[in-house]
């Protein structure tokens, strides 16, 4: 398994290429490769190296939701939840679940220091869930001021970030 | 008082976002179109733009460049309202310089924690 900044290698023949929204908790058994961008949200990307099952969730807030307030998966720890049971499900075996993060940016102009600071608190749920699973962390790109485009392939688990930056800044 | 400038061509979207705004001590400003977007972040100076991707004539993406560029409107946080079909435009929003963005059609606590963590916005009743 891998991160890079460096481009992402072209497409082999038979790979799909799909979206992954936020909210979604998507996975595969066929060779697929998930794009997605993220600014404060966080994806998980899970991975079994034997059984070569991977699958991805994109979540925009920590904890869970006090009332039902559209699809669960937008919470942290559901959608944490469902990416696991979705992977072992599909064959894979928790023990050996490989975990790979991304995201929780704070990109904010004005330096706020107060407020809610959606990012930080996105992080330190997909770090204490994963720790609650028994979830091994093997690379994070997480934090910081920039969005990230993340590419992950849920039949090789290799992951490739780029960091979109402020060309302005 | 924290003021959100919503910036969108449809009527429906503007009152649906205004609604879900309700009842948090904002005050909400609106512009319907990319251009009157520029006029008004320079007179009302909000704390906080909400801006529509797909709109006529000058698109969120062209206002989005444009507020960075001038120096009066270059700090000002931007979220972008995205539909899930436009997801294609966000990897060039970051770079433009947007801080987030949220997807339609727009969950209350989302949007409001999203504001609060670029604006400073106390988060009442949200304990995860």
């Amino acid at each position: 398994m891998m991160v890079s900044s460096l481009g992402v290698p072209p497409l082999e023949q038979g790979v799909e290429t799909r979206y992954v929204l936020p909210g979604d908790v998507v996975s595969a058994s066929a060779p697929c490769r998930f794009v997605t961008v993220l600014g404060s949200c966080v994806a998980v990307c899970l991975y079994d190296s034997i059984a070569k099952i991977g699958g991805i969730n994109h979540y925009l807030l920590p904890g869970a939701p006090l009332q039902q307030e559209g699809s669960p998966w937008r919470w942290s720890d559901a959608s944490i939840q469902e990416l696991m049971r979705q992977v072992v499900e599909r064959g894979a075996t928790a023990r050996r679940l490989k975990a790979k993060v991304f995201g929780g940016a704070q990109i904010s102009p004005r330096n706020v220091h107060c407020g809610f600071k959606i990012g930080e608190r996105n992080i330190e749920q997909a770090l204490a869930l994963l720790d609650r699973h028994g979830v091994e962390i093997i690379s994070r790109s997480i934090g910081g001021h920039a969005g990230r485009k993340i590419v992950f392939e849920s039949h090789t688990g290799n992951a490739w970030v780029k960091h979109l930056r402020d060309q302005n800044a | 008082m924290i003021t959100v400038l919503i910036v969108d061509d449809s009527e429906l979207q503007i009152e649906f976002e205004r609604a879900l705004l309700e009842g948090q001590n904002l005050k909400v400003s609106v512009a319907r179109n990319g251009e009157q977007c520029l006029v008004m972040a320079r007179k009302v100076r909000p704390d906080v733009i909400l801006m529509d991707i797909v709109m006529p004539g000058m698109d969120g993406i062209e206002t989005l460049h444009a507020l960075r560029h001038y120096e009066e409107t270059r700090d000002i946080p931007i979220i972008m309202v995205t539909s899930q079909t436009e997801l294609d435009y966000m990897e060039g929003a970051f770079v433009g310089g947007c801080n987030d963005y949220v997807t339609k059609p727009v969950v209350r606590t989302e949007l409001l924690a999203k504001i609060s963590s670029l604006t400073g916005l106390p988060m009442s009743g949200y304990q995860p």
